[in-house]
């Protein structure tokens, strides 16, 4: 499955090839991972968003038109997805939820608790996440992906303009919250 | 290449700098950003994928989902509907189409000039060519009627007298005949 490209991997998974989507996960679950994590904040939260975008891939698989890549679709879901978590207030609940287990199971059964307990030592991703949900994503996606505006306005159907607009906003406020702390 | 945001234009070389600058300062204060999750974690998350898609996609799973999404709202409407239409009376109409009514509507020097000059009737469709009065009938046909239906006391106080001593010898000839 390796030496396919993203494009035969997709025909495959809708000749109901599932390893062909395993592989796909396999390929991009890990920018998935990160992309959700920096704009949540949560590793849990962000785990759920991971599988919540692939489940919803891969259900959706049927009406992708392939006008963009399998990347720039799977990586706008999860952006969606992250942003919708935020407005949720899923990560609070997340958090608590995480409380509950480390007092039930012990911490080495829970490898991502410790990833929680690191999350608020981040002094860019607090500054993060005192932006506004837009500039947040953008933000995430320019200074730690290092996408082109291009790629961003695929992901995010903005222009580019209004992107680059958002993206030296969110600089400027990541910047004063950080000389503030330090 | 230049944008505008507020005063002054930003170029990309601005863009770059602030962001080394954020750089610079988060690597200052040792700010390396959130550490990986270990390396079992990758694997074990394309398993609890897959599973959780094997659920959605179970027969039991598509079910639910075809029934909450299109029988159950479907089966509602249905029967909304024919309990509307078994309690839909329809509302009588609010405008009042009496020939009062649309008289009333019109404007009273309107209704003057019909009462001064009455509208032309064309009655050349139900009575051709007849200019008289419809109830003044002839004295003949009268007494047709009242021979027919057998009222001849009335028929001799409305003929004149000369009349009714023709009918007399014209019904006693008619009686010898008999």
């Amino acid at each position: 499955m390796d030496h396919l490209s993203d494009q035969e991997l997709v025909l495959e998974v809708r000749n109901g090839n599932r390893r062909a989507f395993t592989e796909l996960m396999h390929r991009y679950q890990k920018r998935v991972y990160w992309v959700a994590r920096r704009i949540v904040g949560s590793h849990a939260a962000a785990d759920d968003v991971v599988q919540e975008a692939f489940i919803k891939a891969y259900l959706g698989l049927g009406e992708f038109r392939g006008d963009a890549s399998f990347f720039t679709w799977i990586y706008r879901i999860a952006v969606n997805l992250s942003l919708n978590a935020i407005r949720k207030g899923q990560v609070m609940s997340y958090l608590r939820q995480s409380d509950i287990m480390n007092m039930i199971l012990p911490s080495e059964e829970h490898p991502g608790d410790e990833l929680e307990q690191q999350e608020s030592e981040s002094l860019v991703q607090r500054a993060i996440a005192t932006l506004p949900e837009k500039q947040k994503a953008v933000f995430v996606m320019r200074y730690y992906d290092e996408m082109s505006y291009d790629e961003i306005s695929a992901v995010l159907k903005t222009s580019v303009g209004g992107l680059k607009a958002n993206y030296f906003h969110a600089l400027k406020k990541v910047q004063e919250f950080v000389k503030r702390e330090i | 290449m230049k944008y505008k945001y507020g005063k002054p234009s930003i170029t990309d070389d601005d863009e770059q700098r602030e962001t080394t600058e954020v750089r610079r300062l988060a690597a200052q204060h040792g700010d390396n950003g959130f550490n990986s999750p270990p390396d079992a974690y990758w694997g074990n998350t394309i398993v609890r994928t897959n599973n959780r898609i094997d659920r959605a996609t179970s027969g039991k799973a598509l079910s639910i989902s075809w029934a909450a999404r299109v029988a159950i709202p479907g089966v509602v409407a249905i029967i909304s509907f024919l309990i509307g239409l078994h309690y839909y009376v329809p509302e009588p109409r609010k405008e009042d189409n009496s020939l009062t009514a649309i008289v009333g509507m019109l404007a009273s020097d309107e209704i003057d000039s019909m009462n001064v000059v009455p509208p032309d009737v064309d009655v050349s469709l139900s009575v051709p060519n007849y200019h008289g009065d419809v109830f003044e009938l002839s004295s003949a046909d009268i007494a047709d009627y009242f021979l027919a239906s057998g009222g001849v006391s009335t028929l001799m106080e409305t003929l004149p007298s000369g009349q009714v001593d023709d009918l007399l010898i014209q019904l006693g000839s008619q009686k010898s005949h008999l």
